[in-house]
């Protein structure tokens, strides 16, 4: 399969549109659920997302509501869209080519959050009983999730050494002609100039940084890390090869994040276990 | 739950590529450049000639005998892409405004050199020769193609290739 892969929100909608415009078979829907109703303001385009976003894997193949088995063999065209955590998982047999993209931290905060606060709005707007509290929701801090998750793929391409493609998300939005055309040839398949067609500049949301929502947290973290984060999309924006001195960098910076991330981690579990415990009150008048 | 991954491991070859290359049939070449070539078999007494590493291009054979011990890979693969991946990294470098990332490159010798359709196995050896030649050069020595220690890899290339 042909995996586009990324951090929520780091253009990898997009990256199934412009493959899908191309003429790839995409694996997933536009808008699944009710998503065309709740929301569709995150992402007009459509998400393209399906069950196996979570990964390609014991789990996920055979659809566990249908049986059906995807063969490595019959999807090698096929375009799909697989988070992070899910390529992690994949068995190295469904990963043909790995598009992955990623985008500026302070780009993928704000609209992480933006993401989230349309969600709460769709939930509340969807909710039947507003006597009820909401379901209490379970993210990490953006800030750790984009590191981990991007410092993840890299540790992960290095171990497996899959055939990838690194795209900036800025590449694609402000040179089309330029970028695509380039992964396209990788690909050694489809309409580069379909997709770039299908490239919308317009529909970027996050164009205004907010340095004040964000200077608290490039405090927290320190210029060190700052300089680190913002070097490793430089990187993939001038597409700069990854040399042994900056992985030792990035490593470095890992070391220096990791009671961050414990911390991260640990509220996630946290926030999981409310939320379990949200859900047994719910059920517990209908036992009664 | 997610398990985020504590280290990335060392790298197996000088950089790792972003703008990824490779064949599909070799899982060890795509993304990776500068590794190090195979090297040759060793020779024997009598018999066949010993043959290069199965991956990466390998290194020559053995002289005549019965065999040589196989010449081993390069650690990455050394293919055509690579060579040429590690060869356009280091033109980009020096000729910046000569093409605009190495993908321009890659894509412009490509054509140059007449890879974009099936090639002699001799244009692809002397291809890889030349951009195993090149890829180490100081931009000085790059500037001047006819003159500098890869001239010969160069007219051979130049040569079988066009």
């Amino acid at each position: 399969m042909i995996i586009v892969t990324g951090t929520k929100r780091s253009g990898t909608s997009m990256w199934m549109q412009l493959l899908t415009a191309a003429g790839f078979p995409p694996i997933g829907d536009a808008f699944p659920r009710n998503w065309e109703t709740t929301l569709k303001d995150a992402n007009p385009g459509g998400f393209w997302e399906s069950e196996l976003r979570r990964g390609i894997y014991y789990e996920t193949n055979p659809d566990p509501k249908t049986g059906t088995y995807l063969f490595p063999e019959q999807t090698e065209r096929h375009a799909v869209k697989v988070f992070i955590p899910g390529l992690l998982k994949t068995d190295r047999a469904f990963i043909g080519r790995v598009v992955a993209t990623i985008r500026p931290w302070r780009q993928y905060v704000s609209s992480v959050n933006r993401l989230y606060a349309i969600e709460t709005e769709a939930k509340e707007a969807a909710r039947k009983d507003t006597s009820k509290p909401l379901l209490p929701p379970v993210v990490m801090s953006p800030i750790v999730e984009w590191w981990v998750e991007n410092f993840s793929l890299i540790s992960d391409i290095v171990t497996r050494r899959y055939p990838f493609y690194m795209v900036a998300y800025d590449s694609v939005l402000n040179a089309p002609e330029e970028t695509l055309p380039a992964v396209f040839r990788w690909l050694g398949a489809g309409d580069a100039e379909a997709a770039i067609r299908k490239v919308e500049p317009e529909l970027r949301t996050q164009d205004c940084e907010t340095p004040a929502e964000l200077r608290e947290q490039e405090d927290r973290l320190g210029a060190q890390v700052i300089e680190v984060f913002d070097a490793l999309y430089e990187l993939v924006l001038k597409q700069t090869p990854l040399d042994q001195r900056f992985i030792d960098r990035l490593n470095e910076t890992n070391e220096l994040l990791g009671p961050r991330i414990e911390e991260a981690v640990k509220e996630v579990a946290a926030a999981r276990l409310e939320r379990k415990r949200f859900l047994e009150e719910l059920r517990k008048p209908a036992i009664d | 739950m997610f398990n985020p991954k504590r280290v990335i491991p060392k790298l197996a070859v000088a950089a790792l590529a972003l703008s990824g290359y490779g064949e599909m049939d070799n899982p060890n070449g795509f993304g990776f450049t500068g590794g190090t070539g195979g090297t040759g078999g060793t020779g024997g007494t009598g018999g066949a000639a010993g043959t290069g590493g199965g991956a990466g291009t390998g290194g020559t054979g053995g002289s005549s005998g019965t065999g040589g011990t196989s010449g081993t890979g390069g650690s990455n693969g050394t293919t055509l892409a690579s060579s040429l991946q590690a060869f356009c990294m280091k033109l980009v470098e020096c000729f910046p405004g000569n093409y605009v990332d190495t993908a321009d490159c890659v894509s412009y010798l490509t054509t140059a050199y007449g890879l974009d359709v099936p090639i002699s196995s001799e244009c692809e050896a002397a291809a890889i020769s030349y951009f195993q030649c090149g890829a180490p050069l100081t931009c000085p020595e790059l500037a001047n193609p006819e003159d500098n220690s890869c001239a010969d890899e160069f007219d051979a290339a130049a040569q079988v290739c066009n």
